[in-house]
């Protein structure tokens, strides 16, 4: 039996609006990320139908939030999504919360440099790098692929490049070139990924 | 003074009909909407204006809330102070328990607090007696700037209503802990409900 998976970033937070760093650090959802969680959800509830699926999700605060929304809205029970620790977002370390790369570079043009050398393997101090990340989240995909059938994972934005890329098999250049949308839902299948934008109402 | 208190929108647990406590669950799609809405309607009270400040209770729920609500009212999320004082009652061991539960694993304990639901605590958990000592404290040392915005709970919102309002004790636990509207608290020491969809009706002094 073949596998969808449904990959979806969690909706907009207060500190992706004003360019913060997350990582592992979190903060809620706007009124836009709700929205957004909402129309993922209704997107996902036709493209669904009315399949069996399976719903996983990082256990950090806003794609808790984004899952409970996505849940309402598909009629999927909350207490049976998956939560994952092998979903949660890349961690910068020390350097969760920061204002905003630009600021990171300004105070610490040593790591930037490092990074731009080799960022696949660069690590901030006490963070991950791609590749930790990319190990983390492969057993996830394989597990996946092996069950086969439809399942919907909610993560965050690096983690869903990494695991596209892996699905695609592109190179690292490729993988961070992906984009990270929070108003579309990537479907990963046997053939590639497609992308289910979403209707978003606006303010 | 005059304080804006909000309870947070319904929950996963609030629907599950389950004791949250200190223990937490995120909003469901209704409970943005009743945030959202408690915003909008907050909005039109402030008459486009700023609070003085805005407070929220540290547990997910209420921020999650609040964070909402500052982006109707025009505050900056980042500006909402996280206050520890008007974190939810715990319930201690009952905290994640349905009634149903609560009465099958600790009948003993909950036919005590019945006898005394003023003082008594549930194991492990704060007292109604505890909850308004630090909810005092709160009230003798909260920020002078008007007027307040405070995001909280249920079981704690009623007693700093009855605190603000002279109520006893007993007479505070019967107050609502409604999610579809919020109270204004004035300086006259009255609460006002005021709806998220519509016009305001008020209750003063003891009930």
């Amino acid at each position: 039996m073949s596998t969808t998976i449904y990959l979806a970033r969690h909706g907009e937070t207060t500190w992706n609006r004003a360019g913060r760093l997350q990582g592992r650090s979190d903060s809620p959802l706007t009124v836009r990320g709700v929205r957004q969680a909402q129309a993922m959800g209704t997107a996902l509830r036709v493209v669904l139908g009315s399949t069996d699926h399976q719903v996983w999700a990082s256990p950090i605060g806003r794609t808790r939030q984004t899952v409970a929304i996505l849940c309402d809205t598909i009629g999927y029970p909350y207490h049976a999504v998956r939560f994952d620790d092998r979903l949660v977002e890349i961690t910068l370390g020390d350097r969760d919360g920061y204002a905003g790369w630009r600021e990171l570079a300004r105070d610490y043009p040593q790591e930037a440099e490092q990074r731009r050398r080799d960022p696949w393997n660069f690590r901030h101090p006490n963070g991950e790098s791609s590749q930790m990340v990319q190990d983390r989240v492969r057993p996830l995909l394989e597990s996946w692929s092996a069950e086969g059938g439809h399942h919907v994972v909610v993560t965050h934005g690096v983690v869903s490049k990494i695991l596209r890329g892996l699905h695609l098999g592109l190179d690292r250049m490729q993988t961070y070139a992906l984009d990270r949308p929070q108003d579309a839902v990537h479907r990963l299948h046997r053939d590639g990924i497609d992308i289910i934008r979403v209707e978003r109402s606006g303010r | 003074m005059t304080i804006y208190l909000l309870r947070h929108g319904e929950t996963i647990w609030n629907r599950d009909r389950r004791l949250q406590g200190q223990r937490d669950t995120p909003l469901t799609l209704r409970g943005t909407h009743q945030a959202v809405a408690m915003g909008q309607r907050l909005a039109r009270v402030l008459g486009g204006r700023r609070p003085g400040a805005m407070l929220s209770s540290p547990l997910g729920r209420a921020y999650q809330t609040a964070a909402l609500v500052a982006d109707e009212i025009g505050v900056d999320p980042d500006r909402i102070v996280l206050e520890h004082l008007v974190i939810e009652t715990s319930f201690g061991a009952w905290d994640g328990l349905n009634m149903e539960e609560i009465l099958e694993q600790y009948p003993h304990e909950w036919a005590e607090r019945r006898a005394d639901r003023w003082h008594r605590a549930p194991p492990g958990g704060e007292s109604h007696a505890e909850v308004a000592e630090r909810a005092g404290r709160f009230l003798a040392a909260m920020p002078d700037q008007r007027p307040l915005v405070i995001v909280a709970h249920g079981s704690f919102n009623r007693i700093l209503r009855g605190l603000w309002r002279g109520l006893d004790g007993l007479a505070s636990l019967a107050l609502d802990e409604p999610q579809d509207g919020f109270y204004r608290l004035d300086s006259e020491r009255r609460e006002c409900f005021i709806p998220a969809g519509a016009a305001p009706r008020e209750d003063a002094g003891s009930s």
